[in-house]
This record gives structure tokens, C-alpha cells and sequence, in this order.
């Protein structure tokens, strides 16, 4: 009878042990990533998104969701191989010197332009200012590939997955910032560039609607890459908390005092398009010249 | 009925070896207590095996059907033997972030198992001592954000086997396995040892225990 017990006993734990609590995710992700890794995302995102529809707090199946929809955005390993070389983490950003560049051709507009007097001159520095931060986290992540027009959704969709994670980890907080970048690399080119300039009378300006809005989008972008940036970084973040106090003084200049179009001369626009190039999103000419 | 009931125990000490992670699960020939061949080849159909010629029975029980006295050594390396150096370098040397980077550039899948074993058999007694024993699996996955499935392991052990004929045609026997290791089973992604920190992502465990 004892031995009897003691074979039931010892045959409990094989049962448990063949219970697949969470045998149906750990499936599917598996599945996925050998997907993914077959080019063929399409059929991951159709698998994932329908276990992630049985389950849409499931850790496991939103991180495989959000990498499948970055894979189809055009985001893959041999993105990253240049970023592993390069020790571009250990420096906070807004120190790459871009700023300072852009900090300092705000103040050669300063003597330019200072027959237009004090307003333009410190609207001028403003946004060179918070151009130069968000050029910096560009510049950066510079070997980060520009994502196409086409795939923009998919990368929205990556971000939302990453970012409606509960409790993330150091790894996926650097994730979300890096696709956070992304974004941002293709909202400045697709979107924000384009929008600021307007050209008339054979001159070009910034046009002060487009460029507030312009300059806003940008700053939240940033904000929200920084407080990722601390969530995986959260001991090497003070300095780049700074630069989040000076984006939001800069802002606040900025509303007071650009009140009316700038006009870009020869010598901003070669200098803007410099600025834009050097942060590898890609070759940009305002108004056109 | 004991037949069973040990039987049970060998699968169960076994099983509760291996867990898996997401991507990856550990190959069924690392959670065997042996590196023979023989063994390696029949799984756990072994323990219905009387007389395994390369090594000691998988079921103690019948190391008292063993006619004569013998002892053994053994080398088993599988393939993938350059993963040894990664290997060592994972459980005994610090872990640099240069090296977990290095990771994410391998081949997607490689698989490592090696042992030296000496086996002594005698009629009623059998012992095995391994002096060395390594696994290695590591697995990398999904190129839009890469995984590594890491599994290693050292062992040292010590097996002693004992088994009678109490009655014709049935055996009773027991088996004391001491094992000492150290070994890694984790699941980390590029983004896990570039943040904070991230050095640290793998740290080896000690284990040492006694198995009846």
C-alpha cells in the first residue's frame, strides 16, 4: 500500500510537469521569431496578432509583436551591427556637439540679424538650440536606417506595442527609445523639415505656425526618448535631464518671441543643410535651393 | 512494482534538470546523466537495458547481473567544439560587454556537449567519476530584436550503483549521485546588455547536490 503512495507521489510532478501554463505563448513567440528571422513578418504579425487579440496583456507575444511590425518597418540585426561598435551609450545626449554648433550659428544669426532686432535674434537661438538637442539624438543613433514613408505605420505600431508594456525592463525601455529615435529621424525628415520653410519673393523663411508646431512635436518626441533613456540608463540620466529643463526654457522663449517669419540667407540655409546631413537623416534643402 | 518505482525517480531527477525558455529548448541528450553513446542513442529506453556495454546500467538494479569485473575510461566531445573557449570564458572568466556583444554575431544555433568519464563495474557495485562535463547551446533569434537562448554548464560528478538478485529473476538496486556545477540558463536580448548595467547580465550559479 506504502509503495503504492509512494509511486503516486513520485508520478504528481510528472503530471505537473507536462501542464503547459504558458506553453501556448512561449509557442507562438518561438514560432515567430523563426518567422522573422525567414523574412517572412507578414505571417508573424498574422500569427502574433491573434494570439495578442486572445490576450492583449501577454509580455512575451507584445514584444514579438512590436519587433515583427519593426522587422516589416525595415529594422533588422545588420541595423545594429555599426550602433554595437560604436560606445554611443555611455555619452548623454546632447554631447556630441552638434548643439553647440547650432548654439553657436545662433549666435552668428545674433550679429546677422541683429538690424532685425532683439525678438528674432533670441527665436533664432531658441530654435537652433532645441534643433541641436533633437539633431544630436539623431546624430547619435546615425547609423539607425531612415524608415521608409511606406512602412511609417508599422513603426507606429511597434512603438504603441513597446509602449503599452507593463513593468518594461532596462532592455526594452532602450528598445522603445531607440524606436523612438526612429520616429523622430522620420518625423524631422518627412514631416517637420519640410513643413518649416516657405519661399517668397525668391527668398525663403520659416514659416512661425509650422515651426512652433514643428518645434513642439519635436521637443514631445524628445521627451519621451529621454524618460526612456532613464528608464534604461537611470544612473547616467542626470545630465540628460538637463537637457530636458533647457528644451522646455527654450520652448518657452521660443512661444514669447517667434511672432514673425525669419528669413534664412545663403549662409543659414548651407549651414542648416549641413546640420541635417550630419545627422544622417538625409539630404535636405529648404525651400528647395 | 519497484521496478517502477525507480524507474519513476530516474525519469523524474532528469526532468526536473531542464526547464525552457522562450526561444529555445534544452536538447534532450544534455539532461542525461551520461555521456555514453550507448545511452546518448536509446534515451531513457536505457532502463530497460540490462547490460549497457560502455558504461554503467542506467537502472542500478542490474549491475548485479554484471559476470566480471571491468574498468573503463571514456571521452566523449560532440561537435561544436569551439564553443569550448566560450564556454570557459562564460563560467569562469568575467563577461565582458565586448564579448556578450560578440554573441549576437555567431551563427544562430550552436550546440556543444563534451565529457571524460572513468567507470568502474563490478558484480554488486558500479561507479562512475566524471570529472568534467560541459554543455553548451546558445541560440540567437529574430534579427528585429535579437535574442540569445544561453545554456551552459560544468559538472563534476560522482555516481555509485549498487544492486542485488533477491530473488530469481528480480533485482533491487539504488544509485547516490553527488554532483557539483556551475552553469548559465539565461535568455537575454542586444538591448539587455547595452542599457544599464548590462555587463551583468550573466552570472553563473553554483549548484551542488547528493540524488538518490
Amino acid at each position: 500500500m506504502s509503495l503504492r503512495l509512494i509511486c503516486i507521489i513520485l508520478c504528481i510532478p510528472l503530471f505537473l510537469s507536462c501542464q503547459k501554463k504558458s506553453g501556448r505563448e512561449e509557442g507562438s513567440v518561438e514560432r515567430a521569431y523563426k518567422l522573422i528571422d525567414a523574412d517572412r513578418e507578414e505571417e508573424a504579425i498574422v500569427l502574433l496578432e491573434e494570439e495578442y487579440n486572445k490576450d492583449p496583456k501577454n509580455k512575451p507575444i507584445k514584444v514579438a509583436l512590436a519587433s515583427a511590425y519593426a522587422k516589416r518597418a525595415g529594422i533588422t540585426l545588420e541595423a545594429f551591427y555599426d550602433l554595437l561598435n560604436y560606445k554611443v551609450f555611455s555619452k548623454p545626449l546632447g554631447e556630441s556637439g552638434l548643439s553647440s554648433e547650432l548654439n553657436s550659428s545662433g549666435l552668428k544669426t545674433n550679429s546677422a540679424y541683429s538690424r532685425q532686432g532683439k525678438t528674432v535674434n533670441e527665436a533664432t537661438q531658441s530654435i537652433a538650440k532645441i534643433m541641436g538637442l533633437a539633431l544630436d539624438a539623431a546624430k547619435t543613433f546615425y547609423y539607425l536606417p531612415n524608415i521608409d514613408p511606406e512602412r511609417r505605420l508599422d513603426l507606429y505600431q511597434a512603438i504603441y506595442h513597446m509602449n503599452t508594456l507593463e513593468d518594461k525592463t532596462k532592455g526594452e525601455h532602450l528598445y522603445l527609445a531607440i524606436l523612438k529615435i526612429l520616429e523622430l529621424k522620420f518625423v524631422l525628415y518627412n514631416d517637420i523639415l519640410p513643413s518649416m520653410f516657405v519661399q517668397s519673393n525668391n527668398k525663403c523663411r520659416l514659416d512661425v505656425e509650422s515651426t512652433k508646431k514643428g518645434v513642439h512635436q519635436l521637443a514631445d518626441i524628445l521627451f519621451s526618448i529621454i524618460d526612456n533613456i532613464n528608464g534604461s540608463h537611470p544612473i547616467a540620466t542626470q545630465e540628460i535631464y538637463k537637457n530636458k529643463s533647457a528644451i522646455k526654457e527654450e520652448l518657452k522663449t521660443l512661444d514669447a518671441n517667434l511672432s514673425e517669419a525669419l528669413l534664412f540667407d545663403d549662409f543659414m540655409i548651407l549651414l542648416f543643410k549641413q546640420a541635417v546631413i550630419a545627422t544622417g537623416v538625409g539630404d535636405f534643402n529648404p525651400c528647395g535651393l | 512494482m519497484r521496478t517502477i518505482a525507480i524507474t519513476f525517480f530516474f525519469i523524474y531527477s532528469a526532468m526536473a534538470f531542464a526547464s525552457s525558455k522562450i526561444i529555445s529548448q534544452i536538447p534532450n541528450t544534455f539532461s542525461q546523466q551520461a555521456g555514453h553513446l550507448s545511452i546518448k542513442g536509446m534515451g531513457y529506453a536505457c532502463l530497460g537495458i540490462l547490460d549497457v556495454s560502455d558504461g554503467l546500467p542506467c537502472q542500478p538494479a542490474f549491475i548485479a547481473r554484471s559476470e566480471k569485473p571491468s574498468f573503463a575510461a571514456q571521452v566523449f566531445v560532440g561537435n561544436g567544439y569551439q564553443a569550448l573557449k566560450t564556454a570557459d570564458e562564460v563560467l569562469n572568466k568575467p563577461v565582458s560587454r565586448e564579448f556578450l556583444r560578440s554573441m549576437f554575431d555567431e551563427n544562430q544555433i550552436i550546440e556543444m556537449e563534451g565529457s571524460g568519464d572513468l567507470i568502474f563495474k563490478s558484480k554488486f557495485l558500479g561507479a562512475r567519476f566524471t570529472p568534467y562535463r560541459i554543455n553548451y547551446l546558445s541560440v540567437v533569434r529574430n534579427k528585429a530584436y535579437p535574442t540569445v537562448s544561453l545554456h551552459v554548464m560544468q559538472e563534476k560528478s560522482f555516481v555509485l550503483q549498487g544492486g542485488y538478485e533477491i530473488y530469481k529473476g528480480l533485482y533491487a538496486g539504488a544509485q547516490g549521485r553527488l554532483v557539483e556545477r556551475k552553469f548559465v540558463h539565461e535568455e537575454f536580448t542586444i538591448y539587455d546588455v547595452l542599457a544599464e548595467g548590462g555587463d551583468h547580465v550573466l552570472k553563473p550559479k553554483e549548484q551542488k547536490g547528493l540524488f538518490f
